[in-house]
């Protein structure tokens, strides 16, 4: 099964966040949900919003691994006409939030970004699509050639868009340098030339993949993070993702072809992944977890 | 003095967009994308910025953003300074294919006089004028030493 099989039928279909009160976590999404058709579940330790065949689950954690300062952050559609009064809702229970743009084509004008009452960057994207909750994801790497290898040639993503790679016309640091262009903060980074001897602003490196309809914005990290443990492919927060292929034909892939791709280029690395069911887990190079559901 | 083998690598400037300026060298000479400098975080920390690396057989192209963008006024580039690649008269068909295929505008192919080292050569530029030369040598029989790249 070449990659490109694997990626045809894949579609997002869901999350899973970290949260550190589940009262308060309904309180605040029930608001940025409030126009959006869909239905609340409540398990122990969990509460799900499902809605246009996508479903957000929040899992209780006493110490939840939140957006903190990577590019964790995850973007939803909200109705373009009800987004300014979601975003005064969402300011009349104490969220400030903040009015921001990113690099990506569909993400240059300012959107406005609040923090969860957990600590997880949540983007609301207007929009009257009505196929899908979740507009996409973005994640964040210690190394973004091997997190665009395990996408690509892996889980069968397509690039979509990059930034921050070379001299991109229309695209500079130096205005949000003066303070005066209201990026996204991991989109940013300052560093010092050794060339200028000067403290300089720059792009943050960022590959935006496609995954049948769904997007993932992938972002350089900016410093190093605690990582979950390689051998651990199983874990929260996760990307959930649905695949028309069985089980069996997606794991033959990931331990054939794509291990082999992996391998090549990095020697003695593989995909570890782990079948459960019909679900197939996995953690990807910067230790976001990954699951694959499959065809029965 | 250290005795020099031969000259192993480039540093070469690719436009604005280095993941396009890699897949130029993928196109026409077939090079294998080797890694990337800057997309990870101890490259970040260190200030280094994005640049990819290719391979043409023992041959390694470290290639640099740069904005400059300006089509070459000819197939022979800038200047007359380029980097120029010997195949096998064999190969130098499958050269000449793969330029057709891939829509690269080349000159040639120019016929070297019988009595000197070339054969012949085809000469063309990348989307910012760097210029390039294939060619092959009469006396291609003759062995040569290969290039280590990375340690091997």
């Amino acid at each position: 099964m070449s990659s490109s099989r694997l990626a045809g039928g894949d579609l997002l279909s869901g999350i899973v966040v970290e949260v550190k009160d589940l009262r308060a976590t309904r309180a605040f999404y029930e608001i940025v949900f409030q126009h959006t058709p869909g239905t609340w579940r409540e398990e122990r330790g969990s509460i799900r919003f499902s809605a246009g065949g996508q479903a957000v689950e929040f899992v209780r954690r006493a110490r939840p691994r939140t957006s903190g300062s990577t590019a964790l952050h995850h973007a939803y559609r909200v109705s373009a006409g009800q987004l300014p009064a979601t975003v005064d809702a969402l300011r009349a229970i104490g969220h400030t939030g903040d009015w921001w743009h990113e690099d990506h084509v569909s993400e240059r004008d300012l959107m406005p970004y609040f923090s969860d009452p957990s600590g997880n960057w949540v983007q609301l994207v207007a929009s009257d699509a009505v196929d899908g909750l979740v507009d996409h994801v973005g994640m964040e790497f210690a190394d973004l050639e091997y997190a665009e290898d395990f996408y690509v040639m892996g889980l069968g993503a397509v690039v979509d868009s990059y930034h921050g790679l070379g001299d991109e016309p229309g695209l500079s640091a130096q205005p949000w340098t003066e303070g005066d262009d209201p990026c996204a903060p991991w989109t940013r980074y300052r560093r010092f030339s050794f060339r200028s001897r000067t403290v300089e602003g720059r792009i943050t490196p960022q590959l935006y993949i496609g995954l049948g309809g769904v997007r993932l914005g992938l972002f350089l990290a900016r410093g190093h993070n605690q990582e979950p443990p390689e051998d651990v492919v199983k874990g929260t927060p996760s990307v959930r993702l649905r695949t028309g292929r069985s089980v069996a034909a997606v794991a033959e892939h990931l331990g054939g072809a794509a291990r082999a791709a992996i391998s090549a280029r990095y020697s003695g690395r593989t995909i570890a992944f782990e079948v459960e069911g019909n679900t197939i887990y996995l953690r990807d190079p910067g230790g976001n977890y990954v699951q694959l559901e499959c065809a029965p | 003095m250290a005795d020099v083998q031969s000259m192993g690598h480039s540093g070469i400037q690719c436009g604005s967009d280095p993941r396009e300026g890699r897949e130029f060298y993928v196109t026409a000479f077939g090079a294998q994308p080797h890694n990337w400098t800057g997309l990870n975080t101890d490259d970040l920390l260190h200030a280094r910025s994005p640049h990819p690396c290719v391979i043409i057989e023992d041959f390694l192209f470290v290639t640099f953003p740069h904005g400059r963008a300006k089509a070459p006024a000819s197939c022979r580039g800038i200047g007359s300074a380029r980097h120029a690649f010997a195949v096998s008269r064999a190969q130098f068909v499958d050269a000449l294919a793969r330029l057709d295929g891939a829509g690269i505008e080349f000159e040639g192919p120019v016929v070297h006089p019988e009595a000197g080292p070339l054969g012949e050569s085809v000469y063309f530029t990348d989307a910012i004028g760097n210029f390039f030369e294939i060619c092959w040598r009469r006396d291609e029989d003759r062995e040569y030493d290969p290039v280590m790249i990375g340690g091997d």
